[in-house]
């Protein structure tokens, strides 16, 4: 607990240091913000039954992946953060830490969550409820599960940032492939076309990935948008999370055994 | 300058040479070329499949607006995309070993490393391009062709001039990663959709603040005879200019930049 505290404390002094970062960050939220209200405002007016739902609805589904996407982007620097230790050839130094090395990487890493989530989404979510069209879950059940979903949807895409990072390990050099990756992530999770609007083949290849559990579910149940029980949706979302820190466990014992220190 | 000029096929052929040592991750990176134009080309087709045309914009239309981006983008990818990296020489001090060495920082940086993955860009840019050209039955004059040469080659200029300044920038903060993940999701979503179906300020947005808009979109809307989304008519032709200016912006940023460099040191 005392070491998590210090590292959430250090993320909120990184980001004092680098407040340009900070800013252009916020702002560029706002303007992604305005840019996809515009959007679907604009195909709606152009195609209302294209949508299978209403125009609020719409627009407050993409909204929420730009405010979303912080959060979920904080786990991404997860895999950033091992990668280029990997480059520098100081991973040695957090390895020989009397830490557990995914715990280690999970309190690092909540501290950027934290600072993200309090600096970047939450200003974010009040702008758009003051000014967009952008309206508060139906129900409170609605809302209450969301955060739930918010959550499992935090832990899941962190597992698997975790075994990209570790895939650098053994790789060595994965820059070429963070663009495309992150493309993939955000087109087969739904965070800026929701995968209803996906032809069935490509739903059906979607549905598989487990990117889907990270924005899309936590948004549908946002909006309310969900067939089936809230309670299943979780479930399974918590299913993901459990198998996907166990695969992490797997791939992590046998990363270590093939670590080779770079340089001297 | 000359001198240091004539040493960079030399560098390249040096970052050639280093790259081959990591296989894999050239097979990594054509398996992500492939990936990432698989997921750009079905957004664009799930959009169209629901609106058949976005704001007046045909499939092969938009096709044509994404492979023109991608033409003058991939010969960017190849030697320029380590401009992203330029916060990190910088941050951890290796930036000095260039400035010890008697040949212009600019050209070893740049010489440091190719990425020769987005050859595949190219390929992939140049069949998209010529299915748009003929399933839009288009017969361009020789000075439609000339112009088109013209654009992709400003364009080139602009993306360059951008990750040129934005690296520079870190000459002062020391960090400007979030700048260029900015960009490049500003880039990713005005390269690939007309700008006519975002709103209004955001169309401002990418023609004055971050011209990207100016690497394909306004030339494209002349050579397609469309009306742009700002309504300015003949906007297309100042994409030269905007180049030029960008590129001179660049410059001035590092020089500066260079000039008050002090070593992180450690």
């Amino acid at each position: 607990m005392r070491v998590t505290l210090a590292f959430i404390r250090a993320a909120f002094y990184n980001t004092y240091i680098y407040r340009l970062d900070f800013w252009i960050r916020f702002l560029s939220g706002i303007i992604m913000m305005y840019a996809t209200y515009s959007l679907w405002n604009i195909l709606y007016l152009q195609n209302p039954g294209a949508f299978g739902m209403n125009r609020v609805q719409m627009i407050t589904y993409g909204v929420l992946g730009v405010i979303m996407y912080p959060i979920m982007d904080s786990a991404m620097f997860v895999q950033y953060y091992i990668a280029e230790q990997v480059r520098q050839g100081t991973l040695e130094m957090d390895l020989m830490k009397p830490l557990n090395f995914i715990f280690h990487m999970f309190s690092r890493h909540l501290g950027i969550l934290c600072v993200l989530a309090l600096m970047q989404s939450l200003p974010a979510f009040l702008i758009a409820a003051l000014f967009l069209e952008f309206r508060l879950p139906a129900t409170p059940e609605l809302a209450l599960a969301f955060v739930i979903s918010l959550l499992l949807g935090y832990l899941i895409f962190f597992a698997i940032s975790l075994m990209m990072g570790m895939l650098s390990i053994i790789t060595l050099k994965i820059d070429s492939f963070d663009w495309a990756y992150d493309s993939l992530v955000r087109f087969s999770s739904g965070q800026f076309v929701p995968l209803w609007m996906f032809p069935p083949l490509l739903g059906a290849i979607v549905a598989f990935l487990p990117f889907k559990q990270v924005f899309f579910v936590p948004m549908s149940i946002y909006i309310g948008a969900v067939e089936g029980s809230l309670a299943m949706l979780l479930f399974s979302q918590a299913i993901w999370a459990i198998g996907l820190y166990g695969v992490v466990q797997i791939v992590w014992l046998r990363v270590q055994r093939r670590i080779t220190v770079q340089g001297g | 300058m000359l001198d240091s000029l004539r040493l960079y096929p030399k560098f390249i052929e040096i970052a050639i040479r280093s790259r081959m040592q990591y296989r894999s991750d050239f097979l990594v990176g054509i398996f992500g070329v492939i990936i990432l134009n698989f997921v750009n080309l079905s957004l664009i087709s799930i959009l169209i499949g629901r609106f058949q045309a976005l704001a007046g914009w045909r499939f092969w239309e938009i096709v044509m607006l994404y492979a023109m981006w991608l033409l003058s983008h991939s010969v960017y990818a190849v030697f320029f995309w380590h401009l992203v990296l330029l916060d990190e020489d910088i941050l951890h001090g290796r930036f000095d070993q260039y400035l010890v060495r008697p040949c212009n920082p600019l050209i070893q940086f740049l010489g440091r490393e190719i990425n020769y993955m987005g050859v595949a860009d190219i390929i992939f840019a140049t069949t998209a391009f010529s299915l748009a050209y003929s399933n839009l039955d288009l017969r361009w004059l020789f000075s439609q062709w000339a112009f088109f040469a013209l654009a992709l080659l400003a364009g080139l200029v602009i993306e360059i001039s951008i990750s040129w300044i934005i690296g520079s920038i870190s000459f002062w903060t020391g960090r400007s990663r979030a700048l260029f993940s900015i960009s490049i999701r500003f880039s990713v979503l005005s390269q690939q959709y007309p700008i006519d179906i975002f709103g209004y300020w955001y169309r401002v947005f990418v023609t004055g603040f971050l011209p990207i808009a100016f690497m394909n979109y306004y030339p494209l809307t002349i050579l397609l005879g469309k009306q742009n989304a700002l309504e300015i008519p003949r906007l297309g032709l100042f994409s030269p200019l905007v180049a030029l200016v960008l590129l001179l912006i660049g410059w001035l940023v590092w020089k500066k930049g260079l000039a008050g460099y002090t070593s992180s040191g450690n």
